[in-house]
């Protein structure tokens, strides 16, 4: 089977090869017969492609341990789902299994562009096969998922990676894949618009379709992710700013920007260079993520490894696109010329044009954040930390603010904006940002990001459902209807619009998710049978401590009873897993209890099985679950926007499933826990941990090389060895009554600077506080300039005053204008 | 616009040839030849685990699809070569006018929604709408001033004609004259002027 699936590899590489020669050789040579054939072979490296899937699934199916990736990645114990995971649990089958979504979607695509877009077409298959070409090259030549051992294979595999052993896990990074693929369809098209001249706005209806499918399984994606990081790492948090999550979010970005940008062009035809470029660097962050994950440049929780070949040879690839890219973009200029306008700060160009500054700052921002520490190595040679609390100065106001001109856009029109009813519009948005700001304070959270966050969430659903009710009402006026029938009539009208406001209640509604992160509690309970300690109001009690196994793992599980009020609330299990030949790296079994308001998450931290005691690590996570209830929103959002304008229904079924999906899990998830009534127990309080530790904790990396994360979210907790030793340093320094920064410096001087969370301000680490700062700067010149420009009348709009007024014309206008609704 | 309406008659009539069509399609034997290969995989299979054999079959309908994707890349080297370029030629311009005035009335049905969402002042309105409407009526102007698609046709149709005459030969007097000449014999008119 394994010299199959080598030759299917071969065969589809030719197959691909002899695509984009035949593809472009017959668009050149306008031979409708080479491109038919063209077509053909490209739809054959999918058939290709399905078939070395199929092989690699079945040899991890049944067991196929001659293969090394299957004796890699699998045992003959794992579940049969997660032995079909294994497929993309490992560098080479991950690239394979690129391969195979590449060609499954570019397949669709074709198909279903093929009569509309005909003369793209060729291109399109020669852009999307040279992509397949690079990554089915790097298989061939260096990673191939179907080499077999040369001596005796060994009789039983090593098994996945335990952590990647989760629900989630299974279907993140196909998700994410899916999401990073998908943007390859709308780069083939603006390339193949860029090489042919058909610069119109048909190309561009392609690409945002496809864009805004891609943009969805990457949202997708990286929501899966957080839940995972969420239930699985056990820290408590969702997003840690990790290199390869933050790969995932690069391209997020930009495509964002674009979906915004693009409605520019369409409504006013500016922005047309723009609007390639934004094409043409999602791509390339989508490879350079890959690039990032796979070739071990950055340090990560779940990168594959260093691997210098890998890096150079994406290197190489990563240089050819942007060269060859950018080149014909400056080939096509005069062609994608357009008059640019600006009537006026106050209209919703001006808006998309700060949308699309801040986005991009934020791409650059987490881009270079994120390869900071190997420029760093590259520079002073020593690498440093750029942890979550880096990320975070930066990235809150920046969400903010985004979350501001989520708000604001939408009010403003095309054009210019009249400033007095400006303010009418803003009257309600404002009342309502300002009481929930005071309700809030009122109710004891008094942490200002929160605030914020909180009144600019009511400042925008506000905006939003102001945005229904008026359009209803207008359409009402305008067709007599009901309310509710005009609500349905402006939303099937304009799916564009109104699914985008969807998109952004899905968007407040994660908000509201991060806004509580502002106010989190956690604590840690050292307790033995029958104490019980309260924590926020929860009175958790350890019952016991078991220790089972099964064919997998040994598995030890804490059994506590919840109480709120005097009543049993729930009955959890937090448990460690120790799965065999993995035994050193056991993995969190959290228990949470969910509800709308907050989660209480319980990790069994630490156990001493011999006295039955337990360190449980407690967190109180405040509307966390409304980012997961967001997505499914936001993806309701999504799939209206995408609703075909005719009967082109490919997309529409996938994704309101995916958003049932989304919403029937939260629910699933939401359901009680078995309850059970206990008795009255000793009472501990829990362990003190003064504010000094707490927040040294924040600014110090732990040390145990494992996490690459701060000491108060080290996923492995109070078993980390690392994390340990440096609290037992912390505490001495505390007793000898140290301040803050003297135990900061005592730590620098024994670990070296890494140990820091975020780099010191000096040298060349001081770049890392500066570079920000000027791209911002930079960025807001460029824009500031650009619009100043453009707000410059120069010269009417051509033949306006020529035109004497012709009563026929004018009607057949207003016929045409009639035609439009 | 002329495109869309080109390529849109294109899928409905091969949807309407696919219901009458009742012949046998090479695909057909594809899928009927990986049915057979499945069975006879699933019936001579040692491993008989349900999950095996799903796989078995699938790989076998994949293979499949792999040699009728063979098969539809070689067809068409081996069909005529069909003319090339054969679409109506939409020069650049009257694209551009076209696109600018679809434009310039989808602006114009926005700013009357948003002067009905009351984001706009009557004041601004008027001002807005009227430049809007002045440059759709010059636009449209243009677009009639420059020749309809008849015109664009008509002249699309002379120039085709004048260059299958001069190709075969005929004549404005009638006469069918030799594939190379370049004179008629008849009246001895230059070929290719009519």
């Amino acid at each position: 089977m394994a010299a199959l699936g080598t030759f299917t590899l071969l065969a589809t590489f030719v197959a691909a090869a002899y695509a984009i020669a035949a593809s472009v050789a017959g668009a050149r040579r306008r031979s409708p017969r080479l491109v038919e054939s063209g077509i053909g072979a490209f739809y054959l490296t999918a058939a290709l492609m399905t078939v070395a899937s199929c092989i690699i699934v079945h040899a991890f199916v049944t067991g196929d341990f001659t293969i090394k990736y299957v004796q890699h990645y699998s045992d003959s114990a794992q579940p049969l789902a997660y032995k079909i995971a294994s497929y993309w649990g490992g560098l080479d089958g991950s690239i394979m299994f690129w391969v195979f979504l590449l060609s499954v979607f570019g397949t669709v695509a074709v198909a279903t562009n093929r009569e509309r877009h005909r003369e793209l077409i060729p291109y399109v298959v020669a852009t999307i096969a040279a992509t397949e070409m690079f990554f089915i090259f790097i298989m061939v030549v260096h990673n191939n998922p179907f080499s077999t051992f040369l001596l005796t294979p060994p009789a039983e595999g090593r098994g996945l990676n335990p952590l990647l052993q989760n629900f989630y896990m299974a279907i993140h990074p196909p998700s994410l894949y899916t999401g990073f693929v998908a943007m390859t369809i709308p780069y083939a098209f603006g390339i193949a618009a860029l090489a042919t001249g058909h610069l119109d706005d048909a190309w561009l209806r392609a690409v945002r379709r496809w864009t805004m499918i891609g943009w969805l399984f990457l949202t997708f994606g990286l929501t899966l992710g957080m839940l995972w990081a969420y239930e699985e790492l056990g820290w408590g948090g969702f997003w840690g700013w990790d290199p390869v999550e933050n790969a995932g979010l690069l391209p997020w970005f930009t495509a964002t920007a674009f979906l915004h940008s693009v409605m520019v062009q369409e409504r006013r035809g500016m922005l047309r260079v723009w609007n390639v470029t934004l094409v043409i660097v999602t791509f390339f962050l989508t490879i350079f993520g890959t690039f990032m994950t796979r070739s071990g440049v950055v340090q990560s929780v779940h990168a594959f490894g260093e691997d210098r070949w890998l890096a150079g040879i994406f290197t190489m690839f990563m240089v050819a696109i942007l060269v060859f890219s950018f080149g014909l973009v400056v080939y096509r200029l005069p062609l994608l010329k357009s008059r640019h306008e600006l009537d006026s700060w106050a209209s919703r160009e001006a808006a998309f044009l700060a949308n699309n500054w801040i986005l991009l700052f934020s791409a650059f921002f987490v881009l270079f954040a994120t390869m900071f520490p190997t420029l760093s190595e590259a520079v002073t040679g020593e690498r440093l930390t750029v942890g979550p609390p880096f990320f975070n100065t930066w990235m809150l106001p920046i969400g903010l603010v985004l979350l501001l001109l989520t708000g604001i856009a939408p009010l403003l029109a095309w054009r210019k904006s009249t400033i007095r009813n400006l303010f009418e519009q803003f009257t309600w948005p404002a009342a309502a940002a300002i009481v929930t700001a005071g309700a809030v304070y009122a109710l004891g959270i008094k942490v200002w990001a929160s605030l914020a966050c909180f009144a600019l969430c009511a400042f925008v659903g506000v905006t939003i459902l102001q945005e229904f009710v008026k359009g209803a009402n207008v359409r009402r006026g305008a067709t007599g209807t009901d309310v509710f029938t005009a609500m349905v009539g402006l939303v099937a009208r304009s799916r564009r619009r109104y699914g985008g406001y969807i998109v952004h209640l899905g968007i407040v509604l994660m908000f509201l998710g991060f806004a509580g992160q502002g106010y989190k509690q956690d604590e840690q309970l050292l307790l033995k049978p029958g104490q019980q300690a309260t924590i926020a109001g929860y009175t958790i009690l350890h019952n016991a401590l078991t220790v089972t196994s099964d064919q997998q793992k040994q598995m030890i599980t804490g059994d506590v009873t919840v109480r709120r009020d005097g009543k049993t609330i729930a009955r959890m299990y937090p448990a460690k897993w120790f799965f065999d030949r993995h035994e050193s790296e056991p993995t969190s079994e959290v228990a949470i209890r969910r509800t709308p308001g907050e989660d209480l998450y319980i990790v069994l931290a630490g156990y001493d099985v011999s006295t039955q005691t337990a360190t449980y690590a407690i967190t109180i996570n405040p509307l966390v679950d409304w980012i997961w209830f967001g997505f499914g929103v936001l993806a309701l959002g999504t799939g209206i926007a995408l609703l075909p304008e005719r009967a082109f229904a490919f997309a529409t079924a996938r994704v309101p499933a995916g958003a049932a999906t989304t919403t029937l899990l939260l629910l699933l998830l939401l359901l009680p826990a078995p309850v059970r009534a206990q008795d009255a127990a000793q009472t501990v309080s829990p362990v003190e941990r003064s504010a000094l530790k707490r927040q040294l904790e924040r600014e110090l990396m732990c040390t145990c090389g494992g996490c690459l994360a701060p000491m108060n979210d080290c996923p492995m907790g109070v078993g980390c060895h690392g994390r340990r030793e440096m609290l037992a340093k912390m505490d001495a320094y505390i007793a000898q009554g140290l301040s803050h920064d003297q135990i900061r410096a005592a730590f620098v001087k024994e670990y070296g600077e890494q140990v820091l969370t975020t780099p010191p301000d000096r040298g060349f680490n001081r770049l890392a506080w500066l570079l920000p700062y000027v791209m911002g700067a930079t960025g807001a010149s460029i824009l500031g300039f650009a619009a100043w420009r453009w707000s410059k009348k120069d010269g009417t709009p051509p033949a306006t005053a020529a035109v004497a007024p012709d009563g026929a014309l004018a009607e057949r206008l207003e016929d045409e204008l009639r035609d439009l609704d | 616009m002329s495109s869309a309406i080109s390529t849109d008659a294109a899928p409905l009539k091969k949807v309407r040839a696919r219901q009458n069509d009742t012949t046998f399609h090479p695909w057909h034997f594809f899928v009927l030849m990986s049915l057979i290969a499945a069975t006879v995989a699933v019936l001579v299979s040692r491993n008989s685990a349900p999950e095996h054999l799903v796989l078995i079959s699938l790989a076998i309908g994949a293979a499949g699809a792999a040699a009728f994707a063979v098969y539809r890349t070689i067809a068409p080297l081996a069909g005529p070569d069909a003319v090339a370029g054969a679409e109506a030629i939409s020069e650049g311009l009257r694209a551009h006018l076209e696109r600018e005035k679809a434009l310039t009335l989808r602006s114009i049905k926005e700013l009357e929604f948003d002067r009905a969402m009351g984001k706009v002042s009557q004041q601004d309105f008027d001002e807005m709408a009227r430049r809007l409407r002045a440059r759709a009526l010059s636009l449209m102007k243009q677009l009639d001033d420059g020749g309809g698609y008849r015109d664009a046709i008509e002249q699309e149709l002379a120039m085709r004609m004048k260059a299958r005459a001069a190709q075969s030969g005929l004549c404005v007097c009638g006469t069918r004259n030799d594939p190379d000449a370049r004179f008629c014999k008849s009246c001895g008119s230059r070929l290719g002027d009519a």
